[in-house]
């Protein structure tokens, strides 16, 4: 398995704290994963995303991407910016310009694009992203899951390797939720990697294909998920609920389940019921 | 974040009002360039003409408002009175004369009515005050007309684009954005607070409402520090690098119904003008 981005012994304190926020990071996501970082608010996840945009710089340790070590020198780490898409957990914070239309192509503006490349890209975009009708809105009069949808946009127009998202479903309601996830299944589908911070366990458990646990600062639980929801207690000590399909699985008696492989999502546990002769 | 602009029941202002306007009327895909030529023509107008001109291009605007862009009366008369009312304070300095000495001999030479007569004078409405002010409300009213036929009719998103095509310097555009895009953000901010401390009973009284609104205001400020932090970083994200790259202008057709009319329209101002000018003099 090639990782993407790696990160080793990362060490990091804002000014004005003494409580350092990446305490001894080292975490590492899988090339094409879906992977869920999931932990307590406050344990460093947010910091790592901004680290990983190369905004903050570790004070200590490393990251690498594909391999090579983070390079800070201004063209590098613009580059950079543009393989690796970031998208806050407000919206607010990255939408800069003042129509979708308009925000959706401040990135590729930046980068450097000509006119003509970034008006086909950004019409491309707002259809696939089902935005066309929002286009010429101006932001504020849209709804948070709109907003959402405009950030990823913005983000998925300059064709990334890897997206991270900060707690993409906070605060949003459950349709949605939804869309969303289903917008990320066809990235992902793409070839594209995606990493989301997020303390919804029930999500991670059917969503993810890897998941990292962090808890003040550093990585606790890294795995394929049946890896780690098998350490309930761990997950216990550190507060973390168990996903309730994979509680309500282990509440099967042991003869039923039969050694088979816990079910990951809803589907799959009532196909299993179907099938499964004991209760019919 | 605690809140966000979604959960946050909008009251409508007079601001927010504007802005939807100025997004959903009919004459908004008109080319923004050609809007905000017109609107600066009428503004000379409204500025060098005769009253009587002044008059005219107030109705010609006010047509163009209601009629054309389709804004609902109640809004135009409301934007209207709100800087009719700074007027109405400056009134009083403008008609009102004071002169000294109370003896009939004196008052003769009073032109205007008088009011009454205190420490030894007369305080009266002098006629050419009045009609000083008459002057200045026309002049305000067509200035205010071609103002909001601009800003109702036109996008902020594509003000800057035509500004950007003035070159106007980067960092003023840049300005103007952040601000555009904070105003409605602190708003809701405000607004988010506000209802928090109604929810908790404060607001009551002339001195608690007050201190509620003093505490508003202190929260507002480390909210915007937030934000702005926050819109900081986002920049950076989205890979910035020392300026913000605005969208190009977008032209826009005129249509041949309103680029006759405007350009009659202005013709035959200046024709009326003319003769206003050679016939009485200034």
């Amino acid at each position: 398995m090639s990782m993407l981005l790696e990160a080793q012994d990362m060490m990091y304190t804002y000014p004005s704290t003494d409580r350092p926020a990446l305490n001894g990071l080292s975490l590492a996501i899988p090339t094409g994963s879906k992977t869920a970082i999931c932990g307590h608010n406050g344990c460093g996840k947010s910091t790592f995303f901004l680290h990983s945009n190369g905004i903050l710089r570790p004070q200590s340790g490393r990251l690498q991407w594909k391999g090579t070590d983070y390079s800070y020198r201004k063209a590098d780490i613009h580059a950079l910016r543009q393989r690796i898409g970031l998208v806050f957990q407000d919206p607010e914070q990255q939408l800069i310009l003042n129509t979708p239309y308009e925000d959706i192509s401040y990135g590729l503006r930046n980068a450097g694009f000509p006119e003509e490349e970034i008006r086909r890209r950004v019409e491309q975009m707002l259809v696939r992203m089902g935005l066309t009708h929002l286009a010429d809105q101006p932001i504020h009069h849209l709804s948070l899951g709109q907003k959402k949808r405009i950030t990823l946009a913005g983000i998925l127009v300059l064709e990334p390797e890897l997206i991270l998202l900060d707690e993409p479903t906070a605060y949003l309601d459950p349709k949605s939720e939804v869309q969303l996830l289903e917008q990320l299944d066809r990235i992902h589908a793409q070839g594209v990697t995606i990493a989301m911070s997020t303390h919804d366990m029930n999500l991670v458990y059917t969503w993810a294909d890897w998941v990292i646990v962090m808890d003040q600062g550093r990585v606790v639980l890294s795995g394929t998920p049946l890896d780690v929801f098998q350490q309930t207690d761990t997950l216990m000590t550190l507060g973390l609920r168990i996903p309730m399909l994979y509680d309500l699985w282990l509440a099967l008696p042991e003869s039923w389940r039969n050694g088979a492989a816990p079910p990951r999502d809803m589907e799959a546990f009532k196909a299993w019921v179907s099938t499964h002769h004991i209760l019919q | 974040m605690a809140y966000s602009a979604a959960v946050i029941p909008r009251r409508i202002t007079p601001m927010r009002q504007i802005d939807t306007i100025s997004y959903a009327n009919p004459l908004r895909p008109m080319s923004s360039m050609w809007k905000f030529g017109f609107a600066a023509v009428l503004l000379i107008f409204a500025y060098v003409a005769h009253p009587i001109i002044q008059g005219l291009v107030f109705l010609w605007m006010s047509i163009w408002i209601l009629g054309y862009a389709k804004v609902s009366i109640k809004i135009y008369l409301l934007l209207l009175g709100a800087p009719f009312l700074f007027f109405l304070t400056s009134v009083p300095a403008i008609v009102l004369e004071w002169k000294a000495g109370s003896h009939a001999g004196n008052t003769d030479s009073v032109e205007g009515w008088i009011m009454f007569t205190i420490f030894h004078g007369v305080i009266y409405l002098s006629h050419a005050g009045l009609l000083k002010a008459g002057f200045l409300l026309v002049r305000l009213a067509a200035s205010l007309s071609c103002f909001y036929f601009l800003i109702l009719t036109t996008p902020f998103s594509a003000l800057l684009q035509v500004m950007q095509r003035l070159k106007m310097p980067h960092i003023v555009l840049e300005l103007m954005l952040i601000t555009y895009r904070f105003i409605f953000l602190l708003y809701d901010t405000a607004q988010g607070i506000r209802i928090a401390q109604r929810g908790r009973g404060g607001h009551v009284g002339f001195m608690r409402t007050l201190r509620d609104i003093a505490m508003l205001f202190t929260r507002l400020f480390s909210k915007t520090m937030e934000k702005y932090r926050g819109l900081a970083q986002g920049l950076v994200s989205r890979g910035f690098d020392s300026q913000i790259h605005l969208a190009p202008y977008q032209s826009g057709s005129v249509g041949w119904r309103y680029g006759l009319e405007s350009g009659i329209g202005i013709v035959l101002l200046l024709v009326m003008e003319s003769l206003l000018y050679w016939k009485g003099g200034r």
